[in-house]
Order: structure tokens, then C-alpha cells, then sequence
């Protein structure tokens, strides 16, 4: 799970790599080729950049006969997400009990 | 194969065959699938329903393929909301590949006939999170604690 997560966060670190998730999230399902042309990079750059997303699982791909589509995949950043929602809840669940437990006390005094 | 509009994909610490039950009887989707229960028999041609907890039909449709433990593919039809109704029927793939001790679970819409964008908003949203929700109860034996969609 720890090496996944450095995985997106690397994946992600990157501008032009973010603009091919952009490009993505505007026009799914994309092949090589597409991407190639909307994009002002080489053909080598977007294949090397395309390669670090899928294996950061932000790019899911699917065969259709001979064309490899592209798409973006949120799963991954919805599950970072979930990471830390979850730990600033359970910190902000945890300073409630505090605050009603320490007001209770007060009103016994 | 129509060309899918959205790809999903989720690697989960399970097998086949629990990814499969997880996604097909009714006791496991209301834990991560918004409390909601699937039904159906799951052969080719049979209707199959998603429940919602009050009792009304979520979304419903027939299934096209199945495969178990590796490929499931329905017609998807959202029915629990006025304007949904008259859209035509979306196709929704589930494909599961076993990768050693892992499952790549692949999740995979399309539409025969176009339909405008803002109808695509509400599986846009929910997908990751129902895909999240199913990885952690399989992984971990409970499903995400529930939050507000909107925020």
C-alpha cells in the first residue's frame, strides 16, 4: 500500500503528466496516437509518461481490436483522500470527547 | 464492443470468487454500494435490481454475459429518478483478472445511444467510492464509514 501511494504521489509530481490526466479528464478514452497529436510532446515523452501513470493505476487502459484506449482512473486519488478524511475525523471525533468530557468535569466542580 | 465512456480500475487483495460474491449478492453490496442490495439470479437474459433500502428500485436491467468468476456485463437502467427513465439503457461491464494474489477489477460504461453529460455526473461520482468501499470491506472486513457525496 505505502509503495502504491509513493507510486500516485510521483506519478502525479509531474506537469506534463498532469496535463495528460487534464487531456484525459476532458476527452476519455484516447488512443497513443490521439494524445500525440493534442499534446506538444513526442511521441517517446507521452509513451514514457503514459507507461508511470498506468503503473500508478491513474490510467486504466482497455484493447479495442487493435487501438489501446486510455482513461483516467480517480480510484487511486479517491483512496488517498479517504486515507486522511478518515484521520481528520477521527482527530476532530477525538477533540469533541475531550471538550465535553473536560466541560462535564467542570459542572461536577 | 462499443468503446467504454469510463474505466475504473482497483486492485484488491482478494480472490476471484470474493470479488464475484462481493459484487453480485445483496449482503455484501449494502455494505459498500450506498446500503443498497443487488438481486438477481445472474443468468444471461435474467433481470437483475438494485434495491434501495426503503424498498424502491434503484437501477435495474438484464444481464448480457456472465462468467463467473471473471466477467460480468448488464444493461443499466436508472429508474429511482423521474428524468432518468427515459434515457436508453447503459451498458455496465465488471472484468476480473486474477494477478497472483490480487484482483484487477475493471469496471467498465457505455452507451449505445448517446446521452448528455450531466446524466454521466451521478457514476462519475459514485464509482470511485462504491470501488473503495468494496476494496476495503474485502481487505479489511468493513466498508468505508459513510460521508456526504456532495461536499
Amino acid at each position: 500500500m505505502v509503495m502504491h501511494v509513493d507510486r500516485v504521489f510521483k506519478a502525479l509530481a509531474d506537469p506534463s503528466r498532469r496535463r495528460l490526466l487534464d487531456w484525459l479528464h476532458a476527452r476519455n478514452g484516447q488512443t497513443l496516437g490521439e494524445l500525440c497529436e493534442d499534446l506538444d510532446m513526442t511521441r517517446q515523452a507521452v509513451t514514457k509518461h503514459l507507461a508511470l501513470l498506468e503503473a500508478a493505476n491513474l490510467v486504466a487502459t482497455v484493447w479495442r481490436g487493435r487501438e489501446k484506449l486510455h482513461y483516467l482512473n480517480p480510484v487511486p486519488i479517491h483512496e488517498i483522500s479517504e486515507r486522511w478524511i478518515g484521520k481528520y475525523e477521527r482527530t476532530r471525533l477525538a477533540a469533541l470527547s475531550a471538550l465535553k468530557k473536560g466541560l462535564e468535569e467542570r459542572n461536577d466542580d | 464492443m462499443t468503446k467504454p465512456e469510463t474505466v475504473y480500475v482497483t486492485y484488491i487483495a482478494a480472490k476471484p470468487e470474493q470479488v464475484w460474491q462481493a459484487l453480485t449478492s445483496g449482503e455484501f453490496t449494502k455494505q459498500y454500494f450506498f446500503g443498497r442490495r443487488m438481486e438477481s439470479d445472474w443468468k444471461v437474459g435474467s433481470p437483475w435490481t438494485l434495491w434501495m433500502e426503503d424498498g424502491r428500485v434503484d437501477c435495474q436491467g438484464k444481464v448480457l454475459e456472465s462468467d463467473p468468476p471473471r466477467r460480468l456485463s448488464m444493461t443499466w437502467h436508472v429508474e429511482w429518478m423521474e428524468e432518468f427513465r427515459r434515457l436508453p439503457p447503459g451498458v455496465v461491464t465488471f472484468q476480473l483478472d486474477a494477478l497472483g494474489d490480487v484482483v484487477r477489477l475493471t469496471v467498465m460504461e457505455s452507451h449505445h445511444e448517446s446521452i448528455d453529460e450531466k446524466y454521466k455526473e451521478g457514476g462519475r461520482r459514485g464509482w470511485p467510492v462504491i470501488l473503495c468501499g468494496l476494496k476495503s470491506l474485502l481487505e479489511t472486513g468493513r466498508p468505508l464509514p459513510p460521508f456526504d457525496m456532495s461536499a
